[in-house]
């Protein structure tokens, strides 16, 4: 019999509001970390790797040093806690400074059973590094899994990083990271939730070094009865720090989507903007969308924009659609394509591309995925 | 670029006190005798006295969200008096008020404006009605305009029973429930089928007791058809002991009616005000709400519209400032039930001197709101890295024909601006007050001309200073 | 004259409250490429858009037969396939459209350029080639942080890899460097020599024309069609502006019955 434990605040943002729109927090119902540790030990294949000739170093540690540690992620504490108690596999990669690695360090969640990953990149000064995310299950009912990321950027660094989630329907997974971006360094993000049947996507990002950046974006697909559920955190700090956020996706069948997205412009963060944007399309009669975005300011020299569009897409958007020959249905589906075939166009490794191509087949068919392969060539030069 | 030094605001217009002396006080805290000793005195039906008991009761049950909102850590129930009251009765000629009563109105300016533009006034002085009068053509209309409680006594008890706290259940939140036992004074408008109201009517809440409460009841009918703008003004002199606010607003908008309503709120800075408005709106009726927050220590304030009926519509038009001290946390709710249903927001907020100001809002689209457009606006202007203002908008959206558009934008006043304008000639000092007023504008020109003018006045006072 | 590809006839449209087209005659043959220029705000762009069907419009009498088919009560996107293209002025922004996914899903929908994945990729590549358009392009959101250049670029791979039968530029020229000029305008000449394509150039502003062999030139002011003639036409309103036109028009309105509508001055261009 597996246990089972509710983490009753996952996904907190920053600033709440009424409890009645049921907004703030989700609830996620997971097995006991003890369980958890007992089926993920029977899988062979460690999640987080790189490449023979990579100089990052990877290593197993019992715990991530307390400068990860603190890093704030977007999931929150009760998450934080689990992931950190059920991760069999706790791994601490160091990129050292001023190296650019060639290949991406990838946190690969695609097995059967339960999977947990606490993971922590150091990327030292003026490195670049890519980090990949990939949590996709295939058969296993009442699979979950997880992966907490926690990143810190040293001065001058880059980091990207690529999440993608296509779990298939009867899974529930949990998305994990905090970033800390010290000064002028600098962090692009991509989500791609695709699938699952309950999700909890949460970034934190800290920008606390002057000149230090961010862009965000999340591209989801939320139908059948799945539930997404995402909190984006944005702090900036640092004096002339930079945000910009965008979200999109599409809701169809009896979905749920949950966004919340926070711009905390710190005091002190002066000469800083930031910027977030949501696009909703609802293309299903039971959907139910709630959108959250906050910008906390108590800095005067910034800018904060936040916007959000909900619902049928925009007049004008509509109608350019149809001056290229699509019907309102197919401008609809066109928008649901986008955002599989930008998870296959952008998919930085030969595996996240191969799940992101099993997610178009799955939800829009075999043909469809095919004719993508086809068309839209790896952005990476590389076999796994 | 230095920065405006910002003075306190000078409200000597608002800021005086008149004597209490054998004026009718109760006990201060709360209890079921001093429930029953309120209902007592106004010798109101027994489902009242009911109602109240039973708000008694849910407000010792409930609780403030412990994960949102301003601290009302500063207020102690068990130092508010929930009923003052001038011996005095009400009356309908200015000449029959007490004089210190009637001195305040005058200073405030009640009068005056009853005479050039209002078709009906009613004054309370903390917890009673003083005065309320209405022009004899509104009558002759069928037009009421009276006190609540004086209502509950004629021929519309009935109604007033079918609509009392039915908008605002008892449940809604823990000051609704206190509000529901203690309430005292306020307006009862009932505007007949296809009456069209030419001038305005507008009830003047002041709040001259130290450590006491006010929570009267506004509630106005809106017949199919008809049309009325309500004004509501509030003010108090400032202590240095806690005072609360907890009124009740209730309007329903019948099929094709309109109604306006018109606030603005300039309590003193020991002010709890933990109000709460909420309007119902039938087909092809519409809501328009004009809002100023400038005064109170602590604000809790969301007016609700309820768009209930195909095709209706509401406008929100909103603006708050905080100073030094205070913590406003204002915004408003809107849900979409009706087909067709429209819905604009638009807010501004600005805070300065470590002053706190939040835009709070909820849309909520249901299921069968096909069509129903919302658009919320809203914009903060910083004006000094001391001050916080926050912007918290919830959108849910449940129905797939629906299209609902939010921008929010936080930025400072732009140096740029400030150059240009000084380029022309302006001092510094002036060129911001000139950007403020402008950033405002678009809100006070939807007020009554008097209290554009005052409201005008206000930020002007607030802006007004050395540059340092 | 060549065949008769589109005919309007004694088009009056606008908006719900305001008249904005006043009895207009166009004809354009198959392979001609005609500029309509005027003034701003005298209904040029709204020309564009009620060939194309924009709902914003709607059309009071008249009608619009295009390949011999009456499309004055088509939707959009029926007129789109049908063979008309309306290359935009400012694009809209399509966020979470990668541009790839938007191309490939208005050619499957043509069944005269279904193509494999395989020939689609190249066609599109040597598209992107021809206009200097980075690839790297073609997995961003369509038209999102795009330069106004960019966009225009965007329009101009629409237009080679749909082939319309007829495109409307609506001031395809403005905003553009001399180096993205020279792209567009190359692009505009290889629409018309490769594919027989027809064009009605909107604008008002002469510059991009000196790349472009012109038919036919229509003077629009105040929502009439003032004046047509031949590329010769152009030179002449270089040199004297629009104002004779405006003369003419204002006192041909002075003359409509009382109680027409008003002028269409004030109308915004799109």
């Amino acid at each position: 019999m597996t246990e089972f434990q509710t983490l009753e605040h996952v996904n907190v943002p920053p600033a709440q509001t009424w409890n009645y729109l049921h907004t703030n927090v989700i609830a996620m119902k997971v097995p006991a970390p003890d369980q958890v540790r007992a089926e993920y030990m029977e899988q062979t294949s460690p999640a987080v790797t790189c490449f023979a000739a990579c100089p990052a170093s990877i290593d197993a540690v019992e715990q991530l040093p307390e400068e990860l540690l603190a890093i704030e992620t977007g999931v929150g504490d009760d998450a934080n806690e689990w992931i950190a108690a059920s991760a069999t596999e706790t791994t601490l990669v160091n990129v050292p400074a001023g190296t650019n690695l060639e290949r991406p360090i990838v946190v690969d969640l695609s097995g059967d059973g339960v999977a947990v990953a606490h993971t922590g990149v150091s990327i030292g000064k003026g490195a670049r590094a890519t980090i990949v995310v990939i949590a996709s299950a295939s058969h296993k009912v009442e699979t979950v899994s997880a992966s907490l990321l926690r990143v810190l950027i040293e001065e001058d660094a880059h980091a990207d990083i690529f999440e993608l989630v296509a779990m298939g329907n009867p899974k529930q997974h949990i998305e994990g990271v905090g970033i800390e971006c010290r000064k002028d360094a600098s962090v692009n993000i991509q989500q791609y939730a695709l699938s699952a049947q309950t999700s909890a996507v949460g970034l934190a990002a800290n920008l606390v070094g002057d000149r230090s950046s961010l862009t965000l974006s999340l591209h989801y697909l939320v139908g059948s009865q799945q539930t997404l559920d995402c909190n984006h955190i944005v702090r900036q700090r640092g004096r002339n720090t930079r945000c910009v956020i965008d979200e999109s996706g599409v809701l169809s069948d009896k979905a749920t989507k949950t966004l919340k997205a926070t711009i905390d412009l710190i005091r002190g963060c002066k000469g800083s903007k930031g910027r977030e944007q949501e696009t909703v399309v609802l293309a299903g009669d039971d959907v139910v969308n709630k959108t959250l975005p906050v910008i906390l300011c108590d800095e005067e020299e910034v800018q904060g924009d936040h916007g959000a569009t909900i619902g049928s897409m925009s007049a004008e958007q509509l109608q350019y659609l149809r001056n290229r020959g699509l019907t309102e249905e197919q401008a609809e589906d066109l928008f649901r394509h986008a955002v599989a075939d930008g998870a296959v166009i952008h998919a930085p490794t030969p595996k996240a591309r191969k799940v992101a191509l099993q997610a178009v087949a799955q939800i829009f068919g075999k043909d469809i995925a095919e004719d993508l392969a086809e068309i839209v060539q790896p952005s990476f030069g590389f076999d796994e | 670029m230095s920065k405006t030094k910002v003075q306190d605001v000078d409200r000597s217009m608002y800021d005086f006190i008149k004597p209490e002396e054998g004026y009718e006080r109760f006990e201060d805290g709360l209890t079921p005798e001093i429930v029953r000793a309120i209902s007592e005195k106004k010798d109101e039906p027994d489902w009242m006295l009911e109602l109240r008991l039973k708000g008694l009761k849910k407000y010792h049950e409930m609780s403030m969200p412990a994960n949102w909102g301003p601290s009302i850590e500063g207020l102690d129930m068990d130092h508010i008096s929930t009923y003052v009251s001038p011996k005095t009765e009400q009356a309908s000629s200015w000449d029959d008020v007490p004089e210190d009563v009637k001195d305040t109105f005058e200073k405030l300016g009640i009068p005056e404006a009853e005479r050039s533009y209002l078709a009906g006034v009613g004054a309370q002085y903390d917890s009673e009605l003083v005065y309320h009068s209405m022009q004899d053509s509104a009558a002759k209309q069928g037009v009421v305009y009276s006190g609540i409680e004086e209502a509950l006594h004629g021929p519309f008890e009935d109604m007033i029973r079918e609509h009392f706290m039915k908008l605002v259940p008892i449940t809604d939140h823990k000051f609704a429930a206190l509000h529901a036992a203690v309430w005292s004074g306020g307006s009862f408008v009932y505007v007949p089928e296809g009456v069209q109201m030419e001038y305005p009517l507008q009830s003047y809440f002041r709040l001259n007791a130290k450590g006491a409460g006010q929570f009267e009841h506004t509630l106005i009918i809106v017949e199919p058809g008809a049309n009325l703008h309500f004004i509501e003004g509030c003010s108090a002199p400032k202590y240095n002991v806690a005072n609360l606010h907890a009124g009740c607003v209730e309007l329903f908008v019948g099929k094709g009616a309109r109604l306006r309503y018109s606030t603005i709120e300039n309590w003193s800075k020991n002010m709890y005000n933990l109000n709460t408005k909420r309007s119902r709106i039938e087909e092809d009726g519409v809501m328009e709400w004009v809002s100023g927050s400038f005064g109170s220590h602590v604000s809790y304030l969301y007016p609700t519209t309820i768009l209930a009926g195909d095709r209706s519509s509401c406008e929100f038009t909103g603006i708050t400032f905080a100073g030094k001290t205070q913590n406003l946390d204002t915004g408003c709710k809107v849900i979409l039930n009706g087909k067709d249903t429209k819905a604009s927001v638009s807010t501004k907020s600005l805070s300065k001197d470590g002053g706190i100001s939040t835009f709070r809002s909820s849309i909520v689209v249901n299921k069968h709101a096909e069509n129903a457009l919302a658009t919320v606006s809203c914009q903060s202007l910083m004006i000094d890295d001391i001050s916080r203002s926050d912007t918290i908008p919830a959108m849910d959206v449940r129905c797939q024909s629906a299209s609902v558009g939010h921008e929010a934008t936080i930025g400072s006043i732009s140096d740029d601006t400030v150059f240009y304008l000084m380029s022309r000639g302006c001092s510094e000092d002036e060129a911001r007050t000139m950007v403020v007023n402008g950033f405002a504008n678009p809100i006070s020109k939807e007020l009554p001309l008097e209290y554009a003018a005052e409201m005008n006045n206000l930020i002007k006072l607030e802006m007004e200073g050395a540059i340092g | 004259m060549a065949e008769e590809l589109l005919t309007i006839s004694d088009l009056t449209a606008g908006t719900e409250d305001k008249t904005i087209l006043h009895d207009v005659n166009l004809t354009i043959g198959r392979g001609e490429s005609h500029v309509l220029m005027g003034p701003n705000g005298t209904g040029k762009s709204t020309l564009g858009h009620v060939i194309m069907g924009d709902p914003v419009y709607k059309v009071a009498s008249g009608k619009i037969v295009f390949d011999g088919e009456d499309i004055t009560e088509k939707t959009a996107d029926k007129r789109s396939l049908a063979g008309i293209f309306l290359s935009y002025q400012a694009p809209v922004e399509v966020p979470g459209v990668p541009l790839y996914t938007f191309l490939r899903t208005i050619s499957q929908m043509r069944p005269e350029l279904k193509m494999t994945p395989k020939n689609f990729r190249k066609r599109v590549s040597e598209l992107a080639a021809q206009l200097s358009i980075d690839e790297e392009f073609l997995g961003r959101d369509l038209n999102v942080g795009f330069s106004g250049g960019e966009k225009k670029k965007i329009e101009m791979l629409q237009l080679l890899l749909l082939q319309p039968k007829l495109a409307i530029l609506d001031e395809t020229d403005s905003g553009l460097d001399v180096d993205a000029l020279s792209v567009v305008s190359r692009a505009i000449s290889s629409y018309m020599s490769d594919y027989n394509g027809s064009i009605l150039l909107i604008t008002h502003n002469t510059r991009i024309l000196e790349h472009v062999d012109v038919d036919k030139t229509h003077v629009m002011t105040h929502g009439h069609i003032v004046e047509t003639g031949d590329a010769s036409l152009i030179a002449t309103i270089e040199q004297q502006g629009f104002e004779s036109y405006e003369k003419e028009a204002a006192a041909e309105l002075a003359d409509e019955a009382e109680g027409a509508p008003e002028g269409a001055d004030a109308v915004a261009e799109h």
